[in-house]
């Protein structure tokens, strides 16, 4: 009977019918059905305990007035003595629930799940036959993520029923609801890309790495919940406001905010959604405005995992992104996190400084992520070279063109262009706000973190190109290495930043040296830092050049 | 690559494959070396090489499984590339790796049913299309038995049907014998004829050279990653492979030489082992006449008197032209 509901859908998406063909059995169904109907009684039955009994005084779930957080309020009785419930109160509270379970099961466990069905197909061979197929990356990847969680998605189902009772209790707006499904969905896309690209990337980790992402989402989500969950849940004003974005939870606050009883409610404030500004406009002022700008983050995100996923996907050794993409990816990427940084007016200078610095801190994970991105192994990087010295000898190589643009040339001079995308889209935003003092040494600490960036792009791209085993581990360590070794001197020898900030000129945020350097200490770890680069430039230059010509 | 570094200069019109200065290096291991294969449609073309000669390497970059370091690849007059912009073409392909992964979870008929709506075949045709290959596989008995009960054999046969459900104009077939049983390689060698009459062009690579003599119209031979013949077998046999005559004889074994001497197209000739021919002994004759030559030596070997019990005129086979290219490139 199942396959003649389903078999329909394969003439949409062959990928999307294998799936359910695999895994929709009775067995399969019959333990959903029966985790489902089993964790909702038990639900329920636990919000029942809760509620008050006659010799209650207060209760959460009373309609009195509110005593004080911790014993509710005070218990009113009706003519027969029974007590009166506030039955808003407590629907509000089985959907809250049940709606961060949903979020919970569906991030965590459907990211562990596509994972290690990716890493199942990569390492039995099969999924090569996939690629060969005339069928597209996105037919192919839209039918895994559709189903192969598809009984997480029917355990989730079958609870929709008590999930929709309980909104309608709460006097939840449909349209809230409606919005708060949407942004469910828009947030497994967003996941679920993620995982299925980390799943192309990292077949090297085999079984461990599907635990790996899916731990941590769990992280993120555990800590994001506790910090919207709480009742002095607020906004930061600076750039981790942004990540706040990506936790569907949060959308949540609106919800209770629209419900009849939200001035009882101590959890999910309503000021960190409405509070949230982008170069200074609210973005969360009215729940569809909030749903709007959270669904176009998840949007703009997704698609660009969506791009990198269809070129890792027909072509594994290929670059995540093309360096054109990248260019356009740091520009948005940047653009989204300045805003986010943008000091309000009422803020100390100190908050303005440590704004900044958080948004370097982001400046330098994006370009360790693109280091990752865009740098070329050594196979690609010798294909390269041999191209070259053939479209050499027909005067058809224009190295420029090659660096900026192409496919498989080494990544530096592309990461270089990032980094002044990135400074550029920066310094206006130093120069135009009231920094005072601080914007010399903020712009100064702008170019100390391109030359920073640049060598370890430049040993990343070194050690990518060498000929020992497991280059990737290495290219991480050695980066890693050079992120952690001025800290661990810092720490050793208590260098100060105040009194000693040369070394701190080399760490990963020089903006902290920037501040007390002088001007000798400046120019000499400018010249270290160019001198370094052009060092390892000359290496790599070297390098490609012994490669072994091709013999056509 | 994306560029092309040469323009195509080939009349593409006939051929189902043709490749330009197509190389694929490892470090300093250069698998395949300027390899210019050209495929006309239709053809059973044989590749054969010893071990780490390149077959498998150039075999994966021609099913766009393998990224060239150099050189273009076209099929059917189109550039194949390795990304989502020839969908079209990748329909047109079918390949057979050498250790043919399956869904051991799924039935014959489902895992079938799946790569041919991948293959974006449609009911009914699709429903016809699985019939009748599950009948050329001999696998209709098992249409509904779970991938993994099956035996090695049917398993290969399987994922051959697997390649060919879409019904490829070019289908790459690499070491497809290896590891079957006689009965199972007779069979495969069976329905390989049925896709030849079909009209598949089929690239098939092979250490069975017997198999690959039976079933190839063309023949390439690979050696350390260059492709260093590539003929029709026709052509193979007629320039490579000498004219023997297999002779027994009743009488003395000498006179039967003595009026070998003196015929002048008889090259050489070596004594049989006594027991495998019945009667006074056999030889057999490098001979480098013609038809007409034969004729004119048996006559004379009958007016001679030698009682000769056979006359059979014969050829080397592959296995023994491909030891003496083997030879060739050597030295």
């Amino acid at each position: 009977m199942i396959s003649t509901i389903i078999d329909p859908l394969g003439e949409w998406n062959p990928q999307l019918l294998r799936e359910l063909k695999g895994k929709l059995n009775t067995r399969n169904i019959t333990v959903a059905w029966a985790i489902s109907i089993g964790f909702q009684l038990l639900l329920y039955l636990f919000y029942e305990s809760l509620l008050p009994i006659t010799r209650n005084t207060s209760n959460h779930y009373c309609t009195g007035s509110v005593l004080d957080s911790y014993s509710g309020a005070e218990c009113l009785k009706d003519a027969l003595g029974k007590v009166i419930i506030n039955w808003q109160r407590w629907w509000l509270d089985i959907f809250i629930c049940m709606s961060i379970i949903a979020i919970f099961a569906l991030l965590v466990g459907g990211t562990y799940l596509l994972i290690a069905d990716l890493s199942k197909e990569e390492s039995r061979g099969t999924l090569n036959f996939l690629r060969l197929s005339p069928q597209s990356a996105r037919s192919i990847l839209l039918g895994k993520i559709l189903g192969v969680p598809i009984i997480l998605y029917l355990l989730l189902l079958l609870g929709m029923p008590l999930h929709f009772r309980a909104a309608l209790g709460a006097g939840i707006p449909l349209i809230l609801l409606l919005g708060f499904y949407t942004i469910l969905i828009a947030s497994c896309a967003f996941f679920y890309s993620g995982a299925l690209f980390y799943g192309l990337v990292s077949s090297a980790l085999g079984g461990f790495q599907a635990w790996l992402f899916s731990g941590g989402v769990l992280f993120f989500l555990l800590l994001m919940s506790a910090f919207t969950m709480s009742e002095y849940a607020g906004t930061m004003g600076n750039v981790a406001d942004w990540l706040t974005l990506f936790y569907p939870g949060k959308m949540l606050s609106y919800i209770v905010n629209a419900t009849p009883v939200a001035s009882q409610v101590d959890y999910l404030p309503l000021e960190q959604v409405t509070e949230i500004t982008w170069f200074g406009m609210s973005l969360g002022q009215n729940a569809i405005l909030g749903i709007f700008f959270m669904l176009l983050n998840y949007g703009i995100w997704t698609y660009w995992l969506g791009k990198a996923l269809k070129r890792r996907f027909h072509n594994p050794i290929a670059t995540s992104l093309s360096k054109g993409q990248s260019y356009l990816l740091t520009a948005s990427l940047m653009t989204t996190m300045a805003g986010f940084s943008l000091p309000h007016s009422n803020v100390s200078e100190y908050e303005v400084q440590s704004n900044i610095i958080l948004l370097f801190l982001f400046q330098l994970v994006l370009f360790l992520g693109l280091i990752a991105a865009l740098s070329n192994h050594r196979q690609a990087l010798q294909d390269w070279a041999r191209s070259r010295s053939i479209r050499g000898k027909q005067g058809n190589g224009n190295l420029l063109k090659d660096l900026v643009w192409g496919e498989k040339s080494p990544a530096t001079v592309a990461i270089g262009i990032n980094l002044v995308i990135a400074s550029l889209l920066l310094l206006p935003l130093l120069l135009l706000f009231p920094f005072g003092s601080s914007t010399i040494y903020l712009s100064l600490g702008v170019l100390f973190h391109i030359s920073v960036i640049l060598i370890y792009a430049c040993v990343a791209q070194l050690i990518l190109m060498a000929t020992m085993p497991k280059r990737t581990i290495w290219a991480i360590a050695g980066v890693g290495g050079l992120m952690i070794l001025p800290l661990i001197i810092a720490i050793l020898f208590q260098i100060n930043p105040n009194n000693q900030p040369f070394l701190w000129l080399f760490s990963i945020l020089p903006i902290i040296g920037t501040e007390n350097a002088m001007g000798g200490e400046f120019w000499l770890a400018f010249l270290i830092q160019w001198g370094a680069i052009a060092f390892l430039s000359l290496l790599m230059t070297k390098q490609l050049q012994v490669f072994p010509p091709a013999r056509s | 690559m994306g560029i092309k570094y040469k323009r195509a200069t080939f009349k593409s019109t006939m051929l189902s494959i043709a490749t330009e200065g197509l190389t694929k290096q490892f470090d300093r291991h250069v698998a395949v070396n300027d390899v210019e294969l050209q495929v006309e449609i239709g053809e059973v073309y044989g590749l054969i090489g010893p071990n780490g000669a390149g077959k498998t390497t150039l075999i994966r970059m021609l099913a766009a499984a393998e990224e060239p370091t150099l050189g273009e690849i076209y099929i059917h007059g189109e550039r194949l590339l390795r990304d989502d912009s020839n969908l079209h073409l990748k329909q047109l392909l079918g390949y057979l790796p050498d250790d043919f992964p399956l869904y051991e979870d799924l039935t014959v008929w489902d895992y079938l049913d799946y790569f041919a709506r991948l293959y974006r075949l449609r009911q009914p045709h699709r429903r016809w299309r699985l019939s009748e290959i599950l009948e050329l596989v001999d696998l209709s008995s098992k249409r509904h038995s779970l991938v993994a009960t099956l035996s090695r054999g049917m398993k290969q046969r399987l994922s051959l049907a697997r390649t060919i459900i879409h019904q490829p104009l070019l289908l790459f077939l690499d070491e497809p014998v290896s590891g079957l049983d006689p009965i199972a390689r007779m069979k495969f060698r069976e329905i390989v004829k049925v896709l030849q009459q079909e009209g598949m062009t089929i690239l098939i690579s092979s250490h069975v050279l017997s198999d690959l003599a039976e079933l190839c119209t063309s023949v390439g031979i690979m050696e350390l990653g260059y492709l260093v013949e590539s003929a029709s077998l026709e052509q193979l046999y007629s320039r490579l492979s000498r004219q023997q005559i297999i002779l027994s004889t009743l009488g003395h074994i000498q006179e039967l030489e003595v009026e070998l001497k003196n015929n002048p197209l008889v090259e050489g000739w070596e004594v049989l082992p006594p027991g495998i021919r019945d009667g006074g002994g056999s030889l057999k004759v490098n001979f480098s006449g013609n038809t007409q030559d034969s004729a004119a030596l048996l006559q004379s070997l009958v007016a001679a008197n030698i009682p000769l019990t056979e006359f059979h005129c014969t050829q080397e086979d592959l296995e023994t032209i491909f030891l003496k290219l083997e030879h060739k490139q050597v030295s």
